[in-house]
């Protein structure tokens, strides 16, 4: 069984956000810093042209550069961009483990029935991550903004050891393979730091040393932990593995490098996850109707935004301005240090029928139109009208959601006027023309009406829909207009 | 010299008398005095200006041509001054399907939804109640009204129209006992006329008072009731 793994030793500063790419000259030296330790984990290429070095300390690395940008290293950020790669990955190969926070293990044999050979499966492998589109712009590594270590061996554990030691091959011929593993050095093995100097007192320096030794006499001197780990790296030991399921929504996460605070400025990086998320649904031939954006307010709660299109939508650039009306009505209490997009509900994509021949020049659809008008004005101030069979005029007449079906109306035959408003007190002299319509209903809701409902004409001119109550008050609940 | 004419003809320099430049595009108002005085009806795709007092019959006068339409398309209304009626909009033949109607909180973004209702190209007639606008502001409106094919209605009131608008069509309706008193205030390729009265009591019966006979004379005790 051949393995491929993947090691991305910068995982977490590739995938910060950074606004702009901007000159190398200006690009800030940032390092990720293990606070616990005290401990420069990653830096990025103008650090280490700084002379910042992968190991030192907070006081060293600031000295060597004075524009210094420091990031906490947090694990959980870097499982949680696994994932993503894994998820993403999991369109050109079958079965991938995850070694959080930052390796994936490949089961490469069974894919070769469907690639064919190795140097074919790497191509598409890395074709496939070089589309990627979750890293940013800081890194400066060519393929997809990652920078990467792989190897390939017959154990996962073993190709593990060989693509952080920085082995970069591709092969599956086992001489090679151990050959180059029985080269590395004992401290590259992937064990812990006790064992590694209990072994280098006793001689053994490099893997190959290790693996000379029977394991019976290591389990002898050893603890079970040892002989496990020695057991996997040759194989003797069966490596139990979970394997990555992908699951069936979005959910993208994206830490910015700066807090934002002006919803204006969010659109960019913003427009970086929609793009993801336009991959997402066209793989799968998808659309949604409504994201759900989660800002992630600094000591605040996560505010939720959620952006809705009437229509479904799959496309980045729809999304974008979408996004963009509705972001305008957002206020932030607290900048913003991260965001999270994240889709609950997808349909199959249905495309728009358009007549090629009936002379339209826009091409917006009336959902979209919709959707525009929602994400501006807000959802309560666009609406439909809709006639429910009532025979009290302000109950006949609602609103209801944008271009849903009217139901088939009971009676249509009467005057209505064409503005209603709430009754309001007849205050001038007005000419009765029609009537009286009587309505006496509602007595089973509490909210009877027994009216007696004119058409009458005012000194102005207007036509005006009138009524007389029990009490013999008059009021105005309508224009003829 | 073909050229010479052509170039004038472009350029509106040549007085045409009573005959409009080419033909217009209109279509018919579903009245036939309108559509008489207006030389075939309402101008097609491009923004049409009315003044009026509210509640005398303006928007009846409207419905039997916002009823016409080949394929459906959407009709919306932006800031009505009331609740719009569903029954009047389904007697009058209108889809209640095909019928957006819009709130927008300031002036500005009615302008915005107006201009995004008829450039879409999937609404076919926009009707706005608004009250002031500039003449750059008209412009758009009417590029976005040629784009997507689609005619706006501007309700305007007396008091607030202060600028004139190069609109393609201006009226100006008054009450009438019968229907509407019509005045053309303005028309492209066309004059202004004579006010004149347009006889609605046979689309709206309910909504005319009785012709009073000529040769009636009223008791000056009876007129006072």
């Amino acid at each position: 069984m051949l393995w491929l793994y993947l090691h991305f030793p910068r995982l977490q500063l590739e995938t910060l956000y950074q606004p702009e790419r901007q000159e190398e000259g200006r690009l800030p030296a940032i390092v990720v810093l293990d606070a616990q330790h005290n401990r420069v984990v990653q830096i990025n290429q103008v650090a280490s042209a700084a002379g910042i070095q992968l190991g030192m300390g907070l006081g060293t690395a600031a000295s060597l550069s004075q524009e210094l940008q420091v990031v906490e290293y947090q694990p959980q950020r870097e499982a949680t961009k696994l994932q993503e790669i894994a998820h993403w990955l999991y369109d050109v190969t079958a079965d991938i483990s995850l070694f959080s926070p930052q390796g994936l293990a490949m089961r490469v044999t069974p894919m070769l029935r469907l690639y064919g050979d190795l140097p074919r499966y790497w191509q598409a492998v890395q074709q496939h991550l070089g589309r990627w589109r979750g890293a940013s712009c800081v890194s400066d590594a060519p393929v997809s903004g990652l920078s990467l270590q792989f190897a390939t061996a017959t154990t996962p554990l073993a190709a593990r050891v060989l693509a952080r030691s920085g082995a970069n091959m591709l092969t599956d011929q086992q001489e090679h393979i151990q050959a180059q593993l029985r080269g590395l050095s004992i401290r590259q093995s992937d064990l812990s730091t006790k064992d590694v100097e209990r072994l280098s007192r006793i001689g053994v320096l490099t893997i190959g040393d290790l693996l000379k030794l029977p394991l019976a006499d290591l389990a002898r001197r050893f603890d079970i932990g040892l002989i496990n780990h020695v057991g996997r790296l040759t194989g003797q030991f069966r490596h139990p593995l979970d394997f990555y399921l992908p699951q069936s929504r979005f959910r993208q996460s994206l830490e910015l490098l700066y807090e934002i605070d002006n919803t204006g400025v969010l659109q960019h990086p913003l427009s970086h996850l929609l793009d993801q998320l336009e991959a997402y649904l066209r793989q799968r031939g998808w659309m949604t109707e409504r994201l759900e954006l989660l800002l992630h307010q600094r000591d605040r709660e996560n505010k939720k935004v959620s952006i809705a299109s009437a229509r479904g939508e799959y496309q980045a650039s729809v999304w974008r301005s979408l996004a963009a009306l509705t972001l305008q009505h957002v206020s932030l209490d607290a900048p913003v240090h991260s965001m999270t997009l994240c889709v609950e509900q997808v349909s199959s994509y249905q495309a728009e029928k358009l007549d090629l021949l009936d002379g339209r020049q826009g091409c917006v659809a009336a959902e979209q139109l919709v959707s525009l008008l929602q994400a501006r004005l807000g959802e309560a101030r666009v609406q439909g009208i809709t006639l429910v069979d009532d025979h009290r005029p302000e109950r006949a007449n609602q609103r209801s959601k944008p271009l849903t079906p009217a139901q088939a109306p009971a009676h249509l035959n009467r005057l209505r006027p064409s503005l209603m408003f709430e009754p309001r007190a007849l205050r001038e002299k007005v000419e009765l023309l029609h009537g009286p319509e009587r309505i006496v209903t509602g007595w089973w809701d509490q909210q009877t009406v027994k009216r007696d409902y004119y058409v009458a004409r005012n000194q102005a001119g207007q036509w005006l829909w009138v009524f007389r109550n029990e009490q013999r008050e008059w009021f105005v609940q309508g224009m003829f207009s | 010299m073909n050229t010479l004419l052509s170039y004038l003809e472009n350029h509106h320099l040549i007085w045409r008398g009573r005959h409009p430049h080419g033909a217009a595009d209109t279509q018919s108002s579903g009245y036939a005095v309108l559509d008489e005085y207006l030389q075939g009806g309402f101008p097609r795709h491009d923004v049409i200006e009315i003044d009026s007092p509210c509640g005398i019959g303006e928007l009846r006068l409207l419905l039997p041509y916002l009823q016409q339409q080949e394929t459906p398309r959407l009709l919306v209304f932006i800031a009505p001054p009331g609740l719009l009626s569903a029954e009047l909009l389904l007697a009058a033949g209108i889809d209640l399907q095909q019928v957006l109607v819009l709130q927008p909180e300031s002036d500005k973004d009615a302008l915005w939804a107006a201009e995004q209702c008829l450039k879409s190209g999937s609404s076919h007639g926009v009707v706005m109640w608004h009250r002031q606008l500039d003449v750059h502001q008209l412009k758009r409106l009417q590029l976005a009204a040629q784009e997507g094919r689609a005619s706006l209605f501007l309700f305007r009131t007396a008091q607030r129209i202060k600028v004139s608008l190069p609109v393609a069509l201006s009226l100006q309706l008054r009450p009438h006992a019968q229907g509407l008193r019509v005045r053309i205030n303005k028309r492209r390729g066309g004059w202004a006329e004579q006010p004149f009265t347009l006889d609605m009591s046979s689309h709206w019966p309910e909504l005319a008072c009785a012709p009073v006979p000529d040769n009636l004379l009223y008791l000056p005790v009876a007129r006072a009731i």
